[in-house]
């Protein structure tokens, strides 16, 4: 991965030197906030009562390496509920989780995007319509209150689990499309679509259906809980509408 | 015996017509100087089309057919300012002076219509007037330059006067929107019939103004007769403003010597027709105009009226000034053997006019050097502006002789039958003998080292290739051998040398090599000789012939790798300062197959892209200068002046094409234009912009250096999106950037 990202910079960077790029009006950094909205029918932070929104924040870095391209670099956090982890067996019995406030577990997700934006024949970035890929990196903090999880044993009993937070990483691909305008030759006003598939769903699912897993066995807590963050992840990621705003730094 | 009275008169007539000609011939003995608007500028050449059309369409009232009305006010007005602002329309000149004189004579008894009336002349070679209902007559100098009499002059006036009271031009509108939808009652029937109705209605038009325009010459002082040849001027207009026998002499001198074999014995008969088919035609044909306006030329009062109400003296003075300015305009139209026959027509009457000799010279050279170019492997550049593909590809040729009527066809022959080496010799002795007359004039002798240099470059032709003897001189030569060897009556005369004896003597005799003997003069002046050896230095014509002695893979490689470094010469140009000429901007809407132009829009917007190169420029640091119109007052003439002049050379240039080696030589002014702004380089800017159910946008720039004519930076940008001004601003950053970055 190290790698991999060395070689982007690299491919970034040796544009940079190579060309002279306009930018808009010369500057070709741009500092913003971002955030992907959508409506959420289900597993909102508050868990499955009525609709909510989803939505994940973003503190973007752009640099405009050559006439149409800009490389993007993104901070990016969200957070959600997960209202349950399926069918995790302690003893023999199934798991519930109840927290003593309603809440589901929480999902808090860091991110570190790595992207361009490659802007449409003719135009020069900043400005016009785009599209971006870009890579994500996930760091999914799931965190629950280790003694709210309930089985029946002859009776309703709380079984012990765990440290209350629990971490996976996932990686993740996303596609944008979207416009730029700049306002005031300085704020940058973005806007689009975004499409994001997780890896590990993608893999997981993909795999299912590409060989048998009748024979697997994922009812460790463990498991379940990745199973659980990585259909969350997935769902929150797979489509949403994108608004950001910045200034031209330089 | 001749009356006392009517002797004095006579003489003093002669005299007259004496001291006038010798006059005008005084005035242009020597030079000419081109036409310049003075004085204040009009307030109808500041107002927006914006402002002129809300005027208007206060005005207008609630009547039928209001929309269609509002829609052509606007457009007219949007055309009759971007005509006024085009830089072809002369402000208190001595031409547009005398047309208004003539106006007022012609409107004596209607002071208040001639108030209304704003009359100019315009820079077009085109034997042409038009009119806008707002009251805006426009004669072009090429109609001055062909007409007879003052009296022609003033019913061209009142044609034009009618169009205007009648309000001809938005009821054609009307009718034609009419026509289109099948609601007129004009004519009913198929859609071709209704199309051609469109024509019919506008020829009705036509014959209502000649009619009316009758009436109003009636009520005036001037003679009805004398509007007789009237329609020939129409006829006839796209022969020369005079029919004068084209002698070679002119080209010859006593060493260049043309075969006469380079023209034409007989030139064709002038076979205009008449009645020629007119059913697609805005105006009816000649016969037809003729016939109904002729038999009313019949007044009881003819023998008091006159010919020239205004005087004689200025119709003459400013129907020369439009032939002197006409020459020019051919020039600036690329219609150079045009130009060369008016310029000789006019040299026959002043054979030291530097004006004109330099305008045969300068179109001798770009025929030349057209002619060269066509015969060399060149990479080629096409451009195209906008929606106009108006710098593409433009190669010059000759137009085909045959075409041609009358006089001047003899010319179009012999430079049609002219080779490269053969014009270039012809054109650098005519421009180094103008030259020689005139040592001061920078023009001539620039043009002259120019066709030095095509010369060795092109047309590879050194000192060495021209006999610094004359024809005569070499037959003494040639004869003083020969008896030595035909007092040798003895020896049989082989076949071989009989062969090389005939060469000799067609050599010497043939006309086909009078390129040899056309330097014999100019050799012997030391002048010319230094330039050509200083054109020709370090060049030798091995060297040259080495170097095109390429394989088609071997000049293939040398084109790409020429164009390449072409494209990393002109990436960044580190220019520090440009002058920017008015940008262009157009908004189209487009719907249902129909464009139309969002005038007001496109105004407004034109005034903003300027803006936005000006911001553009300042943060780049890039010296700006401009000859906007926008935001004028009635004391910048200058910048008028200025404006027309730019208008003048872009319009030549974009002419030429892509065609680098052709001169612009329209105007000898930009020398002091560059000097006055500190800069060679002139740019043009525009957006076209059309929005159906999406935007589009094509934007352009282009950097010319007005010295050489050479397109330093061209760049377009076709994006479907809409023409906000952030995008603009983007195009515009760019192009500038470009313009004004150092190259490493």
């Amino acid at each position: 991965m190290k790698n991999f990202i060395g070689f982007l910079l690299l491919l970034t960077f040796a544009n940079v030197s190579a060309q002279s790029i306009p930018g808009y009006m010369g500057k070709r950094l741009t500092i913003g906030y971002s955030g992907d909205y959508m409506i959420a029918f289900a597993e909102t932070s508050r868990g499955n009562d009525g609709i909510g929104m989803k939505h994940a924040h973003a503190l973007n870095f752009e640099y405009t390496i050559r006439n149409r391209t800009n490389f993007c670099f993104q901070l990016r956090y969200f957070k959600t509920g997960i209202s349950s982890i399926g069918s995790y067996y302690y003893g023999n019995s199934a798991v519930t989780y109840q927290s003593r406030d309603g809440r589901p577990l929480q999902l808090n997700s860091f991110n570190i995007g790595l992207g361009y934006k490659f802007f449409n024949k003719g135009l020069l970035a900043p400005v016009g319509k785009y599209i971006k890929p870009e890579i994500l990196f996930l760091i999914n903090k799931c965190s629950y209150e280790r003694d709210r999880f309930l089985y029946y044993d002859g009776g309703q009993k709380y079984a012990n689990i765990g440290t209350g937070e629990y971490t996976t990483f996932d990686l993740g691909l996303t596609y944008q499309i979207g416009r730029q305008r700049v306002i005031g030759d300085r704020i940058v006003i973005d806007s689009g679509l975004r499409l994001g598939v997780m890896a590990s769903a993608f893999f997981s699912n993909v795999g299912s259906i590409l060989f048998d897993s009748s024979g697997y066995s994922s009812s460790t807590f463990a498991s379940r809980l990745d199973n659980a963050i990585m259909n969350r992840t997935f769902g929150h990621e797979f489509f949403n509408v994108h608004l950001g705003i910045g200034f031209l730094a330089f | 015996m001749m009356h006392k009275s009517l002797f004095r008169k006579i003489v003093c007539i002669a005299i007259t017509v004496l001291l006038f000609n010798d006059g005008l011939v005084a005035q242009y003995a020597t030079d000419y100087t081109p036409l310049k608007s003075s004085g204040m500028l009009p307030e109808e050449f500041l107002r927006t089309a914006r402002s002129l059309s809300e005027e208007d369409l206060k005005t207008m009232g609630y009547g039928t057919d209001r929309i269609a009305k509002q829609q052509f006010t606007i457009s007219s007005n949007y055309f009759l300012r971007d005509l006024l602002l085009s830089g072809d329309v002369l402000v208190n000149d001595p031409l547009t002076n005398y047309v208004n004189k003539v106006a007022d004579e012609l409107l004596k008894n209607d002071p208040e219509l001639r108030k209304q009336l704003h009359i100019y002349v315009t820079k077009l070679p085109d034997v042409n007037a038009h009119a806008f209902d707002k009251g805006f007559i426009f004669i072009n100098a090429g109609l001055l330059a062909q007409l007879e009499n003052e009296a022609q002059l003033a019913y061209v006036i009142a044609h034009e006067i009618t169009h205007v009271v009648k309000k001809h031009s938005v009821n054609q509108y009307i009718e034609n929107i009419k026509l289109d939808r099948g609601i007129s009652t004009y004519e009913t029937g198929s859609y071709e019939a209704r199309d051609i109705a469109k024509y019919s209605f506008s020829k009705d038009n036509e014959t209502e103004a000649d009619a009316e325009g009758l009436v109003r010459i009636k009520e005036s002082g001037y003679s009805v007769k004398a509007l007789s040849g009237a329609f020939d001027v129409l006829q006839y207009s796209y022969l020369p403003f005079e029919l004068v026998e084209f002698k070679k002499s002119f080209f010859e001198d006593e060493f260049l010597i043309l075969p006469d074999t380079l023209f034409l014995k007989k030139t064709s008969e002038i076979k205009s027709n008449d009645d020629y088919d007119d059913t697609k035609s805005t105006h009816p044909n000649i016969r037809k105009r003729r016939g109904a306006v002729e038999p009313e030329l019949v007044v009881a009062d003819e023998a008091s009226r006159k010919k020239y109400l205004v005087s004689e003296e200025e119709f003459k003075k400013a129907r020369e000034i439009a032939r002197f300015e006409s020459c020019r305009l051919y020039l600036i139209d690329r219609d150079y053997v045009n130009a060369i026959y008016a310029a000789y027509i006019l040299l026959e009457k002043y054979p030291e006019n530097l004006y004109l000799k330099k305008i045969v010279a300068k179109a001798l050279y770009n025929i030349a050097v057209t002619e060269s170019n066509s015969n060399r492997n060149k990479p080629k550049y096409s451009y195209s502006v906008g929606n106009n593909a108006r710098l593409n590809s433009k190669s010059y040729s000759i137009p085909d002789y045959e075409k041609i009527e009358g006089t001047s066809q003899r010319l179009y022959y012999m430079l049609d039958n002219l080779n490269a080496k053969e014009l270039n010799i012809i054109a650098l002795s005519y421009a180094f003998k103008a030259h020689k007359k005139n040592p001061e004039d920078v023009v001539l002798s620039a043009l002259t080292d120019s066709l030095f240099s095509e010369l060795v470059n092109s047309n590879e032709l050194y000192m060495g290739d021209f006999s610094k003897s004359t024809k005569a001189q070499i037959i003494a030569l040639d004869t003083a051998k020969v008896p030595v060897e035909a007092i040798d009556t003895t020896a049989e005369e082989s076949k071989y040398s009989k062969i090389k004896k005939q060469q000799q003597k067609v050599e010497i005799t043939t006309d086909e090599n009078f390129t040899k003997y056309a330097f014999v003069g100019l050799l012997q002046d030391s002048e010319f000789v230094k330039r050509y050896k200083k054109a020709s230095k370090g060049l030798t014509k091995k060297e040259e012939e080495k170097k095109d002695n390429l394989t088609y893979k071997e000049r293939k490689k040398r084109d790409e790798q020429l164009a390449k470094e072409n494209k990393n010469k002109y990436a960044l140009l580190g220019i520090e300062k440009v002058l920017f000429l008015e940008p262009f901007y157009m908004k189209v809407k487009s719907a249902g197959g129909n464009e139309m132009i969002n005038y007001f829009e496109s105004e407004e917007k034109q005034v903003k892209l300027a803006e936005i190169q000006k911001k553009c420029a300042d943060r780049l640091k890039l010296g700006y200068e401009t000859v906007n119109t926008k935001n004028m007052t009635t004391t910048d003439i200058d910048r008028y002046n200025l404006n027309s002049i730019l208008n003048d050379w872009l319009t030549e240039r974009f002419n030429h094409g892509d065609n680098v080696d052709e001169m612009v030589v329209g105007t000898d002014e930009m020398k002091s234009l560059i000097e006055k702004y500190g800069t060679k380089y002139l740019a043009w800017t525009g957006v076209y912009n059309e929005k159906g159910r999406k935007s589009h946008n094509t934007y352009f720039f282009i950097l010319f250096n007005m010295e050489s004519g050479e397109v330093m930076k061209y760049e377009t940008r076709f994006t479907k999106s809409k023409d906000n001004t952030d995008l603009i601003t983007s195009f515009v950053y760019n192009s500038l950037m470009h313009v004004s970055k150092k190259p490493k």
